[in-house]
């Protein structure tokens, strides 16, 4: 049966990418980096994905398709196995901007009581 | 195989994915019949392909969404599951294809999701009374049956407010192909969510008599937020369109007299009237289908008038404006109910709560 995103899926994915440019989900392996004003996204995944990951990558990228944003290019992003490894090696980040920015994340997050028991 | 489109073309049904160019076709008992076999056709084919766990997926799901909603037209109240079934399958193979190609039709998307929404709406009542209509069913029945049914519906209302928040945010909003599609499909939701907050509270007037005190305590515990929250939901997306205006100013109305009447809330009956004023006799040139909006506002009207001697001095008044609104009206949709129920009103005979709710708490 196909994964058919909920109004609160919607609304929680679209409340989480509206206020930046990139948005990474450490638990599909994946960083995503956006245009929002030509409604594009740009995926940055690790190559192989183990099967959490893999589970949670592609509700992901069909909320954010579901919104009616366009992946204009898939990256897969060889010898990373976490998102963590994935923004150091391939997009720069230090330890601290990760820090910085899951701390930012964690504040930015739309309440959905779904997470609540994670 | 001759394409569904084509198909559908041939018998002059035109589907612009919210509106049929013409309802002409629904006159002709021929192409209502080969619509429906072909509906038939198609649910045979979605069903043999899960016996035999395929996953493919019909492939024209515009075409199949219209045929749902086609079939809808004609075959009328009560017969809810072919359109469930058909613009179920519609889109999910939207989605399936959203996913394989990246192909993307927001509204398409909404538009599933609303029938569906409006259809789970319409089942979910319609199984109710199928159930209290068999013989032998208590009161004590009903009551806890009530409060199932209640649960679905207020979960199916939760889920068309968050879609008309989705749908109606201005900033940061989805991808809507442009902002007219966009504006009807919150049009769309804000319509549905009248309409089944509506259903809400005449559906309870329909069974009030027969409820549980605890069971009815329960229901306003959870309907007095729900309703409120829905209320100031619609007030964010009320354009300036007569036909917005007046059904919100009617959900007004019947939220105010909907909890006098049943709860120890104190709203003045003069305030009341007021609001039924503001739905019914406040507007100048209104087009025939927008006095249609205005019905039930009439219906609400007279009936705060019967039930407060303060406010009898408004009758004569009230039954002249009810009746211009009829003569006024468009002759479409629920217009007989109306009307039946006006003239009831009008002469003192006692209005058949569970006819009102069955005619009118699933379609506006």
């Amino acid at each position: 049966m196909a994964y058919i995103p909920t109004a609160k899926d919607l609304l929680w994915t679209l409340n989480s990418i509206c206020q930046s440019r990139s948005w990474a989900v450490p638990s599909g392996g994946v960083a995503f980096i956006f245009d929002h004003s030509k409604f594009e996204f740009k995926t940055f995944t690790v190559a192989e994905k183990n099967e959490v990951q893999m589970n949670y990558f592609t509700p992901v990228i069909t909320n954010l398709q579901s919104l009616g944003y366009t992946e204009i290019a898939r990256v897969l992003c060889p010898g990373v196995q976490t998102t963590v490894e994935l923004l150091k090696e391939f997009h720069g980040f230090s330890q601290d901007d990760i820090e910085r920015n899951l701390i930012e994340s964690l504040q930015k997050r739309p309440h959905d009581e779904r997470f609540d028991q994670r | 195989m001759e394409r569904l489109a084509d198909f559908l073309s041939s018998l002059g049904v035109e589907y612009d994915g919210r509106n049929f160019s013409s309802l002409d076709w629904v006159e002709n008992e021929e192409t209502c019949n080969l619509l429906h076999q072909k509906a038939f056709e198609i649910i045979e084919a979605i069903n043999r392909q899960k016996e035999e766990s395929k996953t493919d997926r019909i492939g024209d799901f515009r075409s199949t969404f219209a045929l749902a909603i086609a079939c809808s037209h004609f075959l009328g109240k009560g017969h809810w599951e072919i359109k469930m079934i058909l613009a179920g399958e519609a889109h999910s193979s939207y989605v399936s294809n959203l996913v394989k190609t990246g192909d993307i039709d927001v509204f398409f998307d909404h538009q599933c999701r609303k029938a569906h929404l409006d259809t789970s709406l319409e089942m979910h009542y319609l199984m109710f009374r199928n159930l209290i209509a068999q013989e032998g069913m208590t009161g004590e029945a009903i009551s806890d049956l009530f409060m199932k049914h209640i649960v679905q519906t207020s979960n199916a209302i939760q889920e068309l407010m968050r879609f008309l928040e989705l749908c109606g945010r201005q900033e940061h909003p989805m991808n809507f192909a442009s902002d007219e599609l966009q504006g009807k499909m919150a049009f769309d939701y804000y319509v549905s969510l009248i309409q089944a907050v509506r259903g809400f509270m005449l559906q309870f007037s329909c069974v009030q008599p027969v409820i549980q005190v605890e069971h009815a305590q329960r229901f306003f515990e959870m309907a007095g937020p729900l309703i409120t929250n829905a209320i100031e939901l619609m007030a964010q997306f009320r354009d300036g369109a007569s036909t917005s205006y007046i059904m919100f100013q009617t959900v007004m109305a019947q939220f105010g007299t909907f909890f006098v009447k049943y709860t120890e809330h104190e709203i003045p009956p003069a305030s009341n009237f007021d609001q039924c004023n503001r739905a019914t006799i406040a507007f100048d040139d209104l087009e025939p289908i927008e006095t249609y909006c205005t019905l039930f506002a009439h219906v609400l009207r007279l009936m705060l008038i019967r039930d407060h001697e303060g406010l009898q001095g408004h009758l004569t008044q009230a039954i002249q404006d009810a009746l211009d609104a009829l003569e006024a009206s468009d002759r479409s949709r629920h217009y007989d109910v109306y009307s039946n129920i006006i003239h009831q009103l009008i002469n003192d005979e006692e209005v058949n709560m569970i006819l009102l709710s069955d005619e009118l708490s699933i379609t506006w």
